[in-house]
């Protein structure tokens, strides 16, 4: 029976415990490579069990000072405790299996079907549950509340990108007059529930946005940045867009109902924190992205109906482009907006109106809307060279 | 090598000690190991991290010479895991989404101190929100380390219940708060209750005696450290009635404010001598079976001394290696400056080299803690209070019997998930 089996025969004291009740026994371990079996004998010299070694397992990671603990593979439960280290290594080197562990089969399986499920799972309340959710309770929520909390918004973004503190809001008699002539021009059919209010923050940024309960807000470097009235006239379409669907409270709401979801599935590990902002970031652009094509869409529409050109706002877009580039590849899914040349393109291939068309403003009220915010014209233009940074 | 050597088997004794002897330097080996393969599998391999160390932790914990047993795996961990995400992920969903709105929808505008408060109430459900499913997830996690918990080869179990944990839990907490932590060891001693009187070991099951107004014994530090406080605001109070001068008002608003950063410093010392206190007289109340007691006498300075002595090697030795690398990064970005005539010294490489360190830095950084934290923090405390456990009629354990094995199918996945997982 001597193969090429490991030899010897080895003979330790141990502690026992049958897997059936708590007692414990000092016993004696007698391991013969010879027979291949290991005899667990009691202090009588009664035998209490026989394990086949190679079917001997050995419990790993155990804490130090050298003890070791042995049990069968399978369902028994029984375990021998041996103290000494020498005693452990003695009766480890008969066991030629002790450190094989068993995977059940189908365990690959189970992992991947697992997996998928949670990802479809996160997938699906990301994507499908918590936009339907959020726009059905946008609904809910009333029109008036819903310009009170536009009103806070714009007052602090007012404080925080304002040239002039909690006072930028820009206001002159001609400017005002220049802003609701092409507010009327563009919006004569447009449906929703509360008064659109649009005003301009004096701000170096050339940006605009919709707030919840129909306020925008245009920042003056935009003014200064556009070369045209018409030019303008496009981004208060695309911005009308996001009142008319709604966009401004919809968001907010689908970006509270997601926030923390995915740095529940990424965890705490080194960097993990990072690397769940860059997840979110990534998961609401995708669908703010959405929103901004279909604000664009609106604002081809309603461009068209009032006769005016979509080409200013595409030159507008490719301006934008030329002095700070594109977003292109990667960055293009982290960005909360379609690339500018995309949207340049989509623009210009809208065609709202031809190379004819009735001025939104005359010159002399373009001029009064330009300097609304009562600056030097050449510090403005040259604060919006510097600052230039959003296209909204 | 004769019979008489068998080691500590002195389980035949009516007392037993429990002894730990795991050790500092294979478990800050095994943790940075693992921590690091954490690392590079982008959090996967944490389960497995979780399970090996517990292994080398419990395999330490030895009542009368008999190790404890890990039998908890990665696998069922991550698919746990994975389940309880799902849950969670729609749970968390839809709730937030609905409280923000409520929220919205009591928000008045504006910054009025009411705007406000309404701000506070919203962000106080969406608390309330989560907090029931801390409680749920303690109770599951609980479950699954009993379940996969052996001693002398027979297993620990605990029965279902995380839902009634989960009401009971909300209820005691509520009136903890409402009560301003007078109420405190009511809900620990409730929720210790509920949870002991459910635990098996084998047959036998665990109980726990004793009334809940005992720990208020355990709460001296608390309210010493509230005498102090309120002496301290007292007086601060006091001084500025006073007129201006060196006896009246400065005097007393000093004192004032010694009292105060005393009293501060004393809250967390009542904080630690709360917890390790109430566990020392809820353990002299546990019953196992018919009449196994237990002893356990854990001390409030050596736990207080572990976390300090801890915190202080943890902090060292990451400076001891953060340091030389912030240096030789430093060097690098002078030596550019300064010989830039060099060819081999280019920007490009002095860049490549400054980033590459501190990303080393950093991430060694937070591995090196975590393994620390484990063989300086984790590990001593557990020690002492195994080592300050006595198990009383140890004899009656020869009667227990092994029980069915409890299938827990999320593991501890919620606990995961929320990351509240304890020290291991």
């Amino acid at each position: 029976m001597k193969g090429s089996a490991p030899h010897g025969q080895t003979s330790v004291p141990a502690l026992f415990h049958d897997g059936r009740t708590a007692g414990e026994r000092a016993v004696r371990a007698v391991a013969d490579a010879g027979s291949g079996r290991m005899t667990i004998l009691a202090e009588s010299g009664a035998p209490l069990a026989i394990w086949p070694l190679k079917d001997v397992r050995q419990v790993r990671d155990p804490g130090s000072k050298g003890h070791g603990v042995f049990h069968l593979s399978g369902t028994d439960e029984a375990r021998l405790v041996v103290e000494a280290a020498r005693d452990v290594a003695a009766l480890a080197a008969l066991c030629p299996n002790r450190k094989a562990s068993t995977t059940p089969p189908g365990t690959v399986r189970r992992i991947v079907v697992s997996g998928l499920a949670a990802i479809g799972a996160i997938l699906l309340i990301l994507f499908v549950i918590l936009p339907r959710l959020s726009d059905t309770i946008a609904r809910m929520i009333p029109p008036d509340r819903e310009e009170q909390i536009g009103t806070t918004v714009v007052a602090q973004v007012e404080r925080a990108f304002g040239a002039r503190g909690e006072d930028a809001m820009c206001s002159t008699a001609e400017g005002d007059a220049a802003l609701q002539k092409m507010r009327d021009r563009l919006i004569a059919d447009l449906d929703v529930p509360y008064d659109v209010k649009i005003r301009v923050l004096d701000s170096g940024m050339v940006n605009a946005f919709a707030a919840p309960g129909g306020h925008v807000v245009i920042f003056s470097a935009l003014i200064y940045a556009a070369e045209s009235p018409e030019e303008v006239a496009g981004i208060l379409a695309h911005e009308l867009g996001h009142v008319a669907s709604r966009d401004p409270l919809r968001l907010t709401l689908r970006a509270a109902g997601s926030a923390g979801i995915l740095s529940l599935v990424i965890g705490d590990f080194a960097g993990g924190a990072a690397a769940a902002v860059i997840a979110e970031q990534v998961a609401s652009a995708a669908y703010t992205r959405e929103a901004e094509a279909a604000a664009d869409r609106f604002a081809f529409d309603m461009l068209a109906a009032a006769e005016l050109p979509s080409e200013a706002i595409a030159q507008f877009f490719d301006r934008l482009s030329e002095e700070h580039g594109d977003m292109n590849g990667v960055l293009e899914y982290v960005a909360s907006h379609p690339s500018l040349a995309g949207r340049a393109e989509a623009a210009r291939s809208a065609e709202t109106q031809g190379d004819a068309f009735a001025p939104v403003l005359s010159e002399e009220e373009w001029q009064a809307l330009r300097a609304i915010c009562d600056w030097p014209e050449d510090d403005m233009a040259e604060e919006a060279d510097t600052a230039l940074r959003e296209d909204e | 090598m004769s019979d008489t050597d068998t080691g500590p088997s002195s389980a035949f004794g009516d007392a037993l000690e429990a002894q730990y002897d795991g050790e500092g330097g294979p478990l800050f080996w095994l943790a940075l190991k693992t921590g690091f393969l954490t690392l590079i599998t982008l959090g996967i391999y944490r389960f497995w991290a979780k399970t090996r160390i517990r292994r080398y932790l419990w395999s330490s914990i030895r009542p009368g010479g008999s190790p404890f047993e890990y039998t908890g795996t990665g696998l069922e961990m991550l698919l746990g895991f994975l389940l309880a995400v799902v849950v969670l992920a729609v749970y968390l969903g839809v709730f937030q989404l609905i409280l923000f709105a409520v929220g919205l929808s009591m928000f008045s505008g504006g910054t009025t101190d009411a705007a406000i408060m309404a701000q506070m109430a919203t962000s106080l459900l969406s608390f309330a929100a989560v907090a029931p499913l801390l409680f749920f997830a303690r109770y599951r996690a609980r479950r699954y380390q009993l379940a996969r918990t052996r001693w002398r080869g027979i297993r620990f179990g605990i029965e279902k219940g995380a839902l009634g944990y989960t009401w009971r839990a909300v209820f005691y907490a509520i009136a903890t708060l409402l009560s301003f932590g007078l109420l405190l060891p009511l809900m620990t001693f409730r929720l210790e209750k509920y949870m002991i009187d459910r635990t098996y070991y084998g047959t036998a099951r665990f109980q726990q005696h004793g009334r809940w107004t005992m720990l208020y014994r355990a709460m001296r530090q608390v309210f010493i450290a509230l005498a102090i406080l309120i002496a301290g605001a007292a007086c601060s109070g006091f001084g500025t009635m006073l007129p201006p001068g060196p006896l009246g008002y400065s005097f007393l608003s000093g004192l004032g404010m010694v009292l105060l950063a005393v009293g501060y410093v004393w809250i967390f010392i009542g904080a630690v001598s709360y917890s390790v206190q109430s566990f020392r007289l809820m353990a002299a109340e546990k019953e196992l079976g018919n009449g196994i007691r237990f002893d356990a006498q854990p001390r409030t300075g050596s736990v207080i001394g572990i976390y300090i002595g801890g915190t202080m090697l943890l902090g060292l030795c990451v400076m001891a290696l953060v340091i030389p690398l912030i240096i030789v990064a430093f060097v690098l970005v002078l030596a550019s400056g300064g010989f830039e005539q060099l060819a081999f010294m280019n920007q490009e490489v002095v860049g490549l080299g400054v980033v590459i360190l501190t990303s080393i830095a950093y991430v060694g950084s937070i591995l090196m803690a975590g393994a620390l934290a484990a063989c300086f923090i984790t590990q001593p405390i557990l020690r002492h209070y195994i080592e300050t456990l006595t198990i009383l009629n140890a004899g009656r354990l020869d009667l227990i019997t092994q029980r069915e094995r409890d299938e827990v199918v999320d593991a501890e996945g919620f606990a995961d998930a929320l990351d509240i997982g304890a020290g291991f």
